[in-house]
């Protein structure tokens, strides 16, 4: 039975965590989309046809 | 030309706007040539499919509603955006040297529009991040200033057809979405929570049965407590809040027991943990909070969605004005920098900051948001202007006479959310039992604590919780929010939208419906079909006069003459010369001189008061075949010596009409057309689609009458309506329905809006609204008949936590499992 002294502890720490993770995603925003998340997935991720003849391949250079 | 009006033409392919009849436009759009409606939607359709991404029309769950827009207009239209007083209310600058800035879009439906717009964006050189919310309909952009301006992404964002604005971010859009998120988090801690006591609880139960060590006891105990705590003191907080307040009123609510059971369970099963005697009660606690809040959220996700379909109408008024001083000339600054007094410029296109009175220039105004009036209306110097109204022709300058919450469009969206935070009448009837019950509960608590005094008093504290345990109202404050939102989601799903509780708990008890015609019956788009002159006029001739005399005017009809003016079928009619002293006259037609001749458009007899000459045909009244029944009007074209031509106007009803009114009738609903239209075939179609009564030629006001007049009869009375000029019967009637195709305002007044004009889902919602009062009946009459089942047993000292916990957590999911039966969309029998 000493186990439970380990055991149940440590369920109380992974609650803790749950809760926190639960936290971080809704100020994150993640519930309040719903459906938009869900069927984003089902777009083809692949960058299309370059939209602009001008375009060129660096995109993101950051500053 | 002329002929019969075929079957319905089909909508423009991006738009989904009809196409003007006699056009023919086409775009290769997913590999096959779809119809179009204008040059704007064509280039947008053309565009995106020669960057590939096309598939958006695959995935979209509805047209946009706008028309493209014509590209070389807009450079021009957008220059406004380079205003350095613009920039500064609306651009933020980050730390890492880039800018950002909020966008309102028009359109955005669905998350094909969000696909398509953060796929384009993103291709666009200089643009670092997007992110887009649809239920917001806000985009929020990301740019390095140096490469690019605010201006070319919303021209990027105009060249797939999506009209953008840079939009502050609203104060009450902020609220809600906090409030929203604190609740979430709340209800997450408490799910939680509760699952974890369980745990606990299960083995205390289990152990109670078992011979468990003290030790072990002890710990599930702790363990217990440290879970519940932050489930009390956070997530049951609201709770404890409201029902401060309610005692504080003296207005005792649901929140007073619920309170109670929360706060009194959890202090004695401190207590019983410190002191290691007697029963604790944790696992009650949680599950009680959770699903209390689960109750709570379901309830402010109702109450939210209604506010933000009003505040979609604030976001018509545009957050920038053309102030124009002596001092400093035109300067483009923040609409709320507009003062009374200020002069403003309008350019057409631009929508008006600020209610005032026209100074110079003569234009068109559209004001369908207030009046419901789709056509512009003609305005000249001296005219008042209302805020949020779209200047169409020309260049207006303006006298602003009311500014911010005072204009005519702020104050009218106040009393709407007003009217919107009132509480559905069902949750008022459960206010109301609450009341009761809250008083029951704790009179017996209070005579239970009294009588083990007598009997053994160191068992009256622990029977007493035990009392207020098994009688906390869980189950019954869920009752009413569950049904609710479960009806809500399966009819909103459906295609009808409802934006207050009234419309459920309402539409069954009605005794009467009464429809608009025009708009709501018909499709609301009367075309032009036939032609017929007299004493041997041309054709083109008559319909360029016609033309002419209806130009600046706002109905419907003068509409359609116009644009069969505008195909290419009529051609030759353009209009001629100048129209001199246009007057119309409402309800009859428009009367002017053209080259000196006058001429009177409108009402046969008024037309041509002294010819008592009927109608070509006679054809008024077998304008119907079989279920395509059409509505048709005849109106007439005379000079001071007689008629010259008829012309026939036509506004098929819809489809689905016939069918969903039997249904209604089957119902044993009395059902009413009220129509403004005079027109003898009106009455006919009426009557061979089934109504009780039918009235023409009503007004508005006559309209609003005749229901107060049903309603002082003690007859209940639902409107069904487009809200061309039914916003006061929206709000006349009992339980209001809106087209959703009507103007905005007169959905916003409605109860429900019907969003794909589907006339079958009235008799659908009827439905749903019975079943809706059978499962809130069942709902209230089980949680009420635990509650009195318990009670024996909590007051004789019978009742185990264990029991108290399993019978709570049955009777709250036996309530939510028969609400979510409301959820599937099976036609019941």
């Amino acid at each position: 039975m000493t186990i439970l002294l380990v055991l149940i502890p440590l369920g109380i720490v992974l609650l803790g965590v749950a809760i926190v993770a639960f936290v971080w995603a809704v100020r994150n925003g993640q519930f309040e989309d719903l459906e938009g998340e869900g069927e984003r997935i089902l777009f083809d991720d692949e960058p299309s046809l370059p939209s602009d003849g001008e375009r060129q391949a660096s995109p993101a250079e950051g500053e | 030309m002329g002929g019969e009006a075929g079957t319905d033409p089909p909508d423009c392919f991006h738009c989904g706007l009809p196409i003007p009849k006699g056009l023919t436009l086409f775009a290769d759009v997913l590999g096959e040539a779809r119809p179009m409606c204008c040059i704007g939607c064509c280039a947008v359709a053309e565009m995106l499919e020669a960057q590939g991404l096309s598939e958006w029309y695959r995935r979209r769950k509805g047209a946009t509603g706008f028309r493209g827009p014509f590209l070389p207009d807009l450079d021009d239209q957008f220059a406004y955006l380079e205003s350095p007083a613009l920039e500064e209310e609306f651009i933020e600058h980050d730390s890492g040297g880039s800018v950002h800035a909020s966008l309102l879009v028009e359109g955005l439906s669905c998350a094909a529009c969000v696909w398509i717009i953060e796929r384009h964006l993103l291709a666009r050189e200089g643009i670092r991040s997007v992110r887009t919310s649809l239920a917001s309909r806000r985009v929020q952009v990301e740019w390095d200033p140096e490469r690019i301006h605010l201006r070319d992404i919303v021209l990027r964002l105009a060249e797939i057809g999506f009209a953008a604005r840079p939009a502050q971010p609203g104060e009450s859009d902020e609220l809600e979405r906090k409030e929203d998120r604190a609740a979430l988090i709340r209800m997450g801690v408490a799910g939680l929570g509760a699952m974890n006591v369980m745990t606990y609880s299960v083995a205390l139960y289990a152990g109670a049965f078992d011979e468990m060590s003290e030790a072990a006891v002890g710990l599930m105990r702790w363990m217990g407590l440290i879970v519940s705590t932050p489930v009390v003191l956070f997530s049951a907080r609201p709770f404890f809040r409201a029902a401060w307040r309610e005692i504080r009123l003296a207005a005792p609510g649901m929140d007073v027991p619920v309170a109670i059971a929360i706060g009194g369970a959890y202090a004695v099963s401190l207590y019983a943990t410190i002191r290691g005697t007697g029963e604790v009660y944790f696992d009650s606690v949680c599950m009680f909070t959770f699903f209390l809040s689960v109750g709570r959220y379901l309830e402010m996700r109702i109450r939210h969605r209604s506010s933000s379909l009003t505040r979609s109408m604030i976001d018509a008024t545009p957050a920038f004005a053309r102030r124009v001083r002596d001092d400093e000339g035109e300067r483009v600054v923040p609409a709320h920098a507009l003062g009374v007094g200020d002069r403003f410029r309008v350019r057409p296109g631009e929508s008006l900051p600020a209610d005032g009175i026209v100074l110079e220039g003569r234009s068109a105004v559209e004001e369908a948001l207030v009046t419901g009036e789709p056509w512009p209306r003609p305005v000249t110097v001296g005219a008042a202007v209302i805020a949020g109204g779209i200047n169409v022709e020309s260049p207006l300058l303006v006298e602003a006479t009311r500014v911010g919450e005072r204009t005519t469009l702020a104050s009218i969206l106040a009393l709407i959310e007003r009217a919107q935070s009132e509480r559905p009448k069902v949750a008022r009837t459960a206010d109301r039992v609450a009341v009761a019950f809250v008083s029951g509960v704790l009179g017996v608590a209070v005579f239970n604590w009294i009588a083990w005094q007598f009997i053994a008093p160191e068992r009256a504290m622990w029977t007493t919780l035990a009392v207020l345990v098994a009688t906390c109202p869980c189950a019954l404050s869920l009752a009413t929010p569950t049904a609710l939102a479960a009806a809500t989601h399966a009819l909103a799903r459906a295609g009808l939208v409802i934006t207050s509780g009234r419309v459920l708990e309402g539409l069954a008890s009605a005794d009467r419906i009464l429809f608009d015609k025009t708009g709501t019956l018909t499709r609301g788009q009367p075309t032009l079909t036939r032609i017929v002159p007299v004493r041997g006029h041309e054709e083109a001739e008559v319909l360029a006069l016609a033309r002419t005399l209806e130009r600046d005017s706002e109905h419907p009809y003068a509409h359609a003459l116009r644009v069969a003016g505008e195909d290419g079928v009529h051609s030759g009619s353009a209009e001629v010369g100048d129209q001199e002293e246009v007057a119309s006259v409402t309800g009859f037609g428009v009367e002017g001189s053209i080259a000196g001749t006058r001429y009177r458009i409108g009402r046969p007899e008024w037309a041509a008061s002294s010819s008592g000459e009927p109608p070509p045909e006679g054809e008024t009244a077998d304008a119907m075949d079989g279920s395509a029944a059409v509505f048709r009007v005849w109106i007439l074209l005379a000079d001071e010596k007689g008629p010259l031509a008829w012309f026939g106007l036509e506004d098929p009803v819809r489809k689905d009409a016939r069918a969903a009114l039997e249904a209604l009738r089957e119902r044993g609903f009395r059902l009413e057309m009220l129509t403004g239209d005079p027109s003898p075939s009106a009455l006919a179609i009426a009557d061979r689609l089934g109504f009780d009564v039918a009235e023409g030629g009503v007004t508005p006001e006559g309209k609003v009458e005749r229901v107060r007049l049903l309603q002082a009869r003690g007859e209940r009375v639902a409107v069904v309506g487009d809200g061309v000029n039914d916003g006061p019967l929206m709000r006349a009637g009992d339980v209001s329905i809106a087209m959703g195709s009507g103007c905005d305002l007169s959905r916003l007044g409605a109860d429900a809006v019907l969003l794909r004009n589907e006339l079958a889902l009235i008799p659908r919602a009827v439905e749903w609204s019975l079943r809706m009062k059978r499962i809130l009946a069942q709902n209230f009459g089980w949680a009420i008949a635990y509650n009195l089942l318990v009670l024996p047993l909590a007051v004789s000292g019978q009742l185990a936590p264990w029991v108290a916990a399993l019978g709570m957590s049955t009777s709250s999911l036996v309530v939510v499992l028969n609400s979510l039966r409301l959820n599937r969309l099976r036609e019941a029998g």
